[in-house]
């Protein structure tokens, strides 16, 4: 594997992870325009590879995040953990609280 | 797990996924595809890989084809509201164009009803493929002949192999007699028992093996049988078919009527057995006597070619004759509309009259879409700031193509149905002109519906491409700006080109209709040479009486509405004899035809023919009777006398005797062919004559000079002497005038057509030209405004405005008129004695065509120049 697939993820390794995680099947090409909104945005950058046998002869294109991307993630984080806070343990259903 | 090489997704999942364009080369996706794919080959076999690949093809394909139909149906609902609303904004310029549309479709669909028609006559017939005709042509005169001898048919089948069956076909002559009642003029014919084998017909009661086996049967139509017996089954009853003489035919079975598209029909079909069974009809095994069709099945393989070179010699065989005939075994389908054959049963068609009438519905179409791409470029800066604010918007040059091209294809579907409207409403008078019985049932009919479905898309395309490609050519912020001028020089020049050849066919119509007006009345005004007016003939029916006229003539001549009454052999365009003649001083190398007629003493006075030599027949000189021949003007002169040819030896037919008189020319037969030489004789009345030849119509017409202000009295009279006189038989007369009309029935049938078409045409034109000048005009308010502002007076701002339509139409008429020229004289060839075309008929299609023009664009160019420049100067 060349060196950069530490860095860069490919798409197939993308939607692996996120099955893995979710424990779903996906429909394949469903993160394609997301991704590409995150590109727009300047959040994400892409690299494309070399082609392989795999794939048909065709090339990989790699997705890394920059920072300012890192910048989004850690603020949508701190913005959905507040979120999260402000929900008391009543409205989880933990009891009255007195 | 050993680590399989790695495999190929499946390629047509692949290709369904490359469908959604961008997703391939943006993101590289089928690559990934491709490796998830090899992933899950690798892990669960190759049925579940390919199981995964084809579920994403359709979990990817499926909502992007929705979300493609959705905006399909978005734009597509947009497009219709714009062009409905473009149409309820401009009705006048909507109307002409549907209206016009609409016209052009129906004319191409009635021609493409009436074109298949004709063309489908005779395919009915289980093995119209194989079935074919014999014919061979005439010495001495144009055309094929249909007449076959008696035993061709047969030894046909004994001589090729590849002619499986034979039938032969003869028309009867007679009247039918049935329970006392007379019918003239019915469809009796004879046909071998083979017919039946070769042709479909469907016979519901009586044996089809059986029924024309002997002679004196015959089967009748069903609804010939309905109107002889009513209910009951005519099947064993006797039918009297009488010609000269009664002849008892026994009803042998009755058959569904034919469909109309036969090339011909019949009411009564008899044994041909019944003809050769007759004495008279001896000539029928001869090979020296030609009398009735003959049809052919042949083989699946059969080689025409091959069986056409066979003929000559195998004719020569069995007729023993030196001539070198040229055959020809025409096939069952093209009888109807190939009319080079003389004496067809019934009429047919001609395919020449097919290819003009489809090219006439094509030309009306042209010109019609020609009206739509002109009114619409025309009008293209009404529609400009539509155009830039799409583009503006974003819309791409195509999605404004499909656009535009769209609202002339919805200009064409609601076309087609405003022309649906006017087929139906047509379809009677086009039947009645046409002589047919054409149906139009729209939805049983898959071809038409296919060729109305390809006349919208032909037409939309058509006259929607060039506004199309115009209109989305617009550059917005020229538009935006107000700087728009409109088009290039180069489309300003394709405009007046569109609407000069819609002057040009207009013109050239106009032109061509004159033309083929002014022969026809050349036709009915000219003086043929004798008299037609007032005359009535009767054809006599009873061979006792044609025998015995002079005494039942007599009867006539002192009734006061009758001025003149004589006998004839024949009429004009009902010649049958002809042939060679011998003559004094005739050099072995002349080869002259005459055509020959019998005729009463009084027939040339009473016809008003002229005598240039010698005398007429006369109960004076006894040699009359049989040895005394008058000749016309023509005959003389291919015999080549330069002296009087009165007294002269002369030999016709069998007898010999000498020339008493030559008579001027006059047109005995159709103004199509120059007068050819022609002999009289005087009509036989001795017993001996008509023992030895009982049928020949030596006296078969009288005709009676009527006077014009009793006619009806006086048919009455001559019809109740001849039925006391010959009770067993029918009565029936034609007016001279109508017969000699007969001979031209295609050409006025052909007049009638150019009438409608060029009145169409020039309506197009016009209601094109209308359109045109009224938005040339509102283009021009403030040019107008100025000029009048400036001192012109209205008078030359009409001339100003004019100008432009009069160049046109001139360019227009200076291109069209010479091909027109040729091609109406061809047609005027197929007449020995013809019009010639004056200058001023030209002369008078351009002013035509110029006065038209002026009075449609008058209104508007009125409107435009009388208004006040105030009001168009004001305008911004």
């Amino acid at each position: 594997k060349s060196p950069r697939d530490a860095y860069f993820s490919s798409y197939p390794r993308i939607m692996e992870k996120v099955m893995e995680t979710t424990k779903k099947k996906i429909v394949y090409g469903t993160l394609y325009n997301s991704l590409d909104n995150l590109v727009k945005k300047g959040l994400v950058t892409t690299y494309r590879g070399e082609p392989t046998a795999e794939r048909g002869g065709r090339s990989k294109v790699y997705y890394n995040i920059t920072d300012k991307g890192k910048l989004a993630l850690q603020s949508t984080r701190a913005l959905h953990t507040s979120l999260w806070d402000g929900i008391s343990d009543f409205a989880l259903g933990a009891g009255r609280d007195e | 797990m050993n680590k399989k090489s790695p495999k190929e997704p499946p390629h047509i999942a692949e290709f369904l996924l490359s469908i959604m364009r961008g997703y391939d080369e943006k993101y590289a996706s089928l690559g990934d595809f491709a490796e998830f794919y090899n992933k899950v080959y690798q892990k669960e076999g190759f049925i579940k890989a390919r199981l995964w690949y084809w579920s994403q093809v359709f979990n990817s394909l499926l909502p992007y084809l929705w979300f493609k139909i959705c905006w399909l149906f978005i734009m597509f609902t947009n497009y219709l509201k714009i062009s409905f609303r473009n149409i309820k904004r401009q009705k006048a310029y909507s109307f002409i164009n549907i209206f016009g549309f609409a016209v052009g479709m129906a004319c191409c669909l009635l021609i493409m009803l009436y074109v298949r028609y004709e063309l489908s006559y005779d395919n009915y017939h289980g093995r119209s493929e194989n079935i074919y005709r014999v014919l061979k042509d005439m010495k001495g005169r144009p055309g094929m002949s249909r007449w076959m001898p008696g035993p061709l048919a047969q030894a046909m089948k004994n001589d090729f192999p590849e002619v499986l069956k034979t039938a032969r076909v003869d028309f009867g002559n007679g009247m039918v007699i049935c329970r006392d009642k007379i019918y003239l003029d019915e469809k009796f014919y004879f046909a071998d028992q083979e017919y039946l084998e070769i042709f479909t017909v469907d016979i519901i009661s009586g044996d089809p093996k059986q029924v024309l086996t002997e002679p004196n049967t015959l089967i009748i139509s069903r609804s010939k049988a309905e109107q002889l017996f009513g209910e009951e089954n005519p099947v064993g009853k006797t039918i009297n078919f009488k010609y000269g003489n009664d002849d008892f035919y026994k009803i042998t079975g009755v058959f569904t009527d034919q469909p109309e598209n036969s090339h011909f029909r019949y009411d009564f079909l008899a044994s041909f057995k019944t003809l050769e069974s007759q004495q008279r009809n001896s000539y029928l095994y001869s090979w020296r006597y030609v009398d009735c069709s003959t049809y052919l099945l042949l083989s699946e393989k059969a080689d025409i070619d091959e069986l056409v070179r066979k003929m000559p010699d195998f004719y020569k065989k069995y007729s023993g004759t030196a001539e070198d005939y040229i055959f020809e075994i025409q096939p069952l389908r093209k009888i109807h509309v190939e009319n080079h054959v003389r004496y067809e049963f019934e009429p047919g068609n001609n395919i020449k009259f097919l290819y003009l009438l489809s090219s006439i519905s094509l030309i009306i179409m042209l010109i019609a879409c020609f009206n739509y791409m002109n009114l619409s470029t025309a009008r293209s800066s009404t529609r400009a700031k539509e155009v830039g604010l799409r583009k503006v918007v974003g819309a791409t040059r195509r999605q404004l193509l499909k656009q535009l091209i769209g609202e002339s294809l919805i200009f064409s579907a609601i076309a087609i149905v405003l022309s649906l409207i006017f087929v139906m409403a047509a379809l009677p008078y086009f039947n009645s002109f046409v002589g047919r019985n054409i149906e139009f049932y729209l939805f049983g009919d898959l071809q038409t519906l296919a060729a109305l479905l390809g006349l919208v898309i032909l037409t939309g395309l058509i006259s929607g491409s060039y506004p199309a490609l115009f209109l989305s050519s617009f550059q917005p912020v020229k538009i935006l700006q107000g700087n728009f001028k409109l088009g290039s020089r180069g489309s300003r020049i394709f405009r007046n080109l569109l609407v000069i050849s819609q002057f040009a066919v207009s013109i050239v119509l106009i032109f061509c209709t004159i033309v083929i007006s002014r022969q026809l009345n050349f036709i009915k005004n000219r003086d043929l040479g004798f008299d037609k007016k007032h005359i009535v003939s009767v054809n006599i029916e009873d061979y006792t009486l044609r025998r015995n006229h002079e005494s039942f003539m007599n009867e006539f001549r002192f009734y006061p509405g009758i001025t003149d009454i004589t006998v004839s052999g024949s009429l004009p365009n009902a010649f049958f004899r002809g042939g060679d003649a011998q003559w004094e001083g005739k050099e072995e190398s002349q080869d002259v035809y005459f055509w020959s007629s019998e005729a009463g003493y009084n027939f040339i006075d009473f016809f008003n023919i002229d005598i240039v030599q010698g005398r007429n027949f006369s109960k004076e000189f006894a040699t009359d009777a049989d040895k005394a021949y008058i000749l016309n003007e023509t005959a003389v002169k291919e015999i080549g006398w330069t002296d009087a040819a009165a007294g002269k030896k002369f030999g016709y037919d069998g007898s010999e005797g000498t020339v008493i008189g030559v008579v001027r020319d006059y047109h005995f037969n159709s103004l199509h062919k120059r007068i050819a030489p022609l002999i009289l004789v005087l009509n036989k009345v001795d017993d001996t004559f008509y023992s030895e030849n009982p049928f020949r119509c030596s006296t078969c017409y009288i005709s009676f000079k009527i006077k014009p202000d009793k006619i009806k009295e006086t048919l009455n009279f001559i019809e109740l002497k001849f039925k006391e006189k010959s009770p067993g038989y029918g009565f029936s007369y034609t007016f001279f005038e109508d017969r000699v009309e007969q001979m031209y029935l295609s050409e006025i049938k052909l007049g009638k057509v150019f009438n409608f078409s060029s009145a169409l045409a020039v309506l197009l034109a016009c209601l094109g030209l209308f359109g045109l000048t009224s938005f040339i005009s509102e283009q021009k308010i403030k040019e107008i405004g100025i000029r009048k502002a400036l001192g012109a007076s209205s008078g030359k701002i009409v001339i100003m405005l004019s100008k432009g339509f009069v160049k046109w139409i001139l360019t227009a008429a200076a291109i069209s008129l010479p091909a027109a020229n040729y091609a109406i004289g061809i047609w005027l060839n197929n007449f020995a004695y013809k019009i010639n075309i004056g200058v001023w008929i030209f002369a008078a299609a351009v002013l035509f065509a110029l006065l038209i023009t002026v009075l449609t664009a008058a209104r508007q160019t009125l409107k435009a120049a009388s208004a006040n420049p105030v009001d168009s100067l004001k305008y911004e």
